[in-house]
């Protein structure tokens, strides 16, 4: 959507125009929802925030400043619900996360294995992301994602650029080594089970 | 851009340090801050270097991974319902009759600013000093203006010389009914009232054209002031010399400092008389 079409789409939902807040949801939600999915790994909570997030935008239409993109925006009030979800979700986070590393928790069964060997590219990137801290796997997203520039995303999360570029870097290493680990556990898998 | 072999590391193996000598490289590579050259360059030399290559591979496995489309619920509807529960959507009419609304808020608005302007354009705005004022200070800067004294006092001057008469043969009293110009709150009426207590009314301090009116008045023209002005007086400045018994004139030459001014004395008897008609009669 260009910038014009997005303006005009912005100001007829702000005068209270139904249809045009529905073409606002359509064009922007796959995004938000991706967004916060990468970051939360879970749908349910992905659909939660972005709901909330564009109810928040779509009933203070009048306070949005068209200076900005629309995305920007909407992306910006759903890192912040997802921030406060964290902190709320915290604990269930971390059991999850220790749980899904496997080698501190209990040991997983074949068949989880055998899933995880055949499971789809999509949900092996998902799981090495959780892998990641939040601010490097937040960078990775935006930055391989999204195409954000390395400005954009140092404005969006508050942070000097180098230090967004010294996230960016970390993360893709440690998501290297995890998808790396994941390939040696699945060849190890194969070789005793055959 | 020089690359080296060592700076790519190519005797890497499992057990390397964590962060390869290629890393760098390939992070410039993908954070896309090579130019195509060098993009290129880069590529060439990491071709010999398995495990820079299979680290770029994998990464690059993983970003189209991410890329992938996911799957996205349709929340629209529900998004509107929350939407509509908050800050109600209007049908088209509504919202043109909202719009002409604001349009006739804002015209409004903006037609009050150039009737104010306008106002204040032609009625004299209320400026503050910078410095305070006492209040008895603003009376006395306004009270001329309000009564204009000077145009008063030469139409009283004058009625008293015509009612006076010419001459050594004419009267030296004459009865003035003060001019309905004189209203309570007044400079004037101000003067009058603290004067009142001594008895002096007015004095004019301004008289040259006083000089046809005698300056000393005897017994006699006191007593008959006192028989035929009740209210109100005039007398020469021999009566100044003579204090407050209004029955007593003063001395036949008046002191330098009166004579040069010449002051018309005015005696009162009692509170001054508004009326409405602006007269001066003669009392001989």
């Amino acid at each position: 959507m260009d910038r014009a079409t997005e303006q005009a789409l912005i100001r007829r939902a702000a005068a209270g125009d139904r249809a045009a807040a529905g073409e606002c949801v359509r064009a922007f939600q796959g995004q938000l929802y991706a967004y916060i999915l990468r970051l939360s790994g879970r749908p349910e909570v992905a659909e939660d925030i972005v709901q909330e997030a564009f109810v928040r935008a779509l009933t203070n239409l009048d306070r949005f400043d068209d200076r900005y993109r629309f995305s920007t925006w909407l992306f910006t009030i759903a890192r912040r619900l997802y921030i406060n979800a964290r902190q709320k979700l915290k604990p269930l986070y971390e059991s999850e996360l220790v749980g899904s590393l496997g080698g501190g928790g209990a040991r997983p069964d074949t068949g989880t294995i055998d899933d995880e060997v055949a499971g789809n590219a999509r949900d092996e990137i998902q799981n090495a992301l959780l892998h990641l801290p939040p601010d490097q796997r937040e960078v990775v997203v935006l930055f391989h994602q999204f195409d954000w520039s390395i400005a954009q995303i140092a404005g969006h999360m508050g942070m000097p650029e180098g230090t967004v570029k010294s996230h960016l870097h970390r993360g893709r290493r440690r998501l290297r080594a995890v998808l790396e680990s994941n390939e040696r556990s699945a060849s190890r898998v194969e070789e005793v089970w055959g | 851009m020089t690359l080296g072999n060592s700076n790519l590391g190519g005797t890497g193996g499992r057990g390397r340090a964590k962060t390869p000598p290629a890393g760098p490289m390939i992070d410039a590579l993908l954070d896309g801050d090579l130019s195509d050259e060098h993009s290129r360059e880069v590529l060439h030399l990491i071709r010999h270097d398995a495990e820079a290559c299979e680290d770029l591979a994998r990464t690059r496995v993983a970003v189209d991974h991410l890329r992938a489309p996911i799957d996205v619920p349709d929340m629209s509807d529900a998004i509107l319902g929350k939407v509509h529960a908050r800050r109600r959507f209007l049908p088209r009419r509504s919202r043109r009759l909202v719009t002409a609304g604001r349009l006739a808020v804002a015209a409004g608005f903006i037609g009050a600013i150039g009737i104010a302007s306008l106002v204040q354009r032609h009625v004299p705005a209320v400026r503050l000093a910078d410095e305070p004022t006492p209040v008895t200070r603003i009376v006395e800067a306004a009270a001329p203006k309000a009564i204009d004294r000077p145009a008063l006092t030469d139409q009283t001057v004058e009625r008293i010389k015509a009612s006076l008469g010419s001459g050594p043969t004419g009267s030296s009293v004459s009865r003035l009914t003060l001019s309905p110009r004189i209203r309570p709150g007044d400079k004037l009426h101000y003067d009058l009232s603290i004067d009142r207590e001594s008895g002096v009314v007015w004095s004019i301090t301004s008289c040259d054209s006083f000089a046809a009116i005698p300056s000393s008045t005897g017994q006699a023209g006191t007593d008959r002031i006192a028989e035929s002005a009740p209210n109100v007086v005039v007398v020469g400045p021999m009566a100044m010399a003579g204090g407050n018994d209004r029955t007593e004139p003063a001395a036949a030459e008046p002191s330098p400092l009166l004579s040069r001014f010449r002051p018309l004395m005015m005696y009162l008897r009692e509170p001054p008389q508004l009326t409405e008609g602006d007269s001066a009669d003669s009392d001989r």
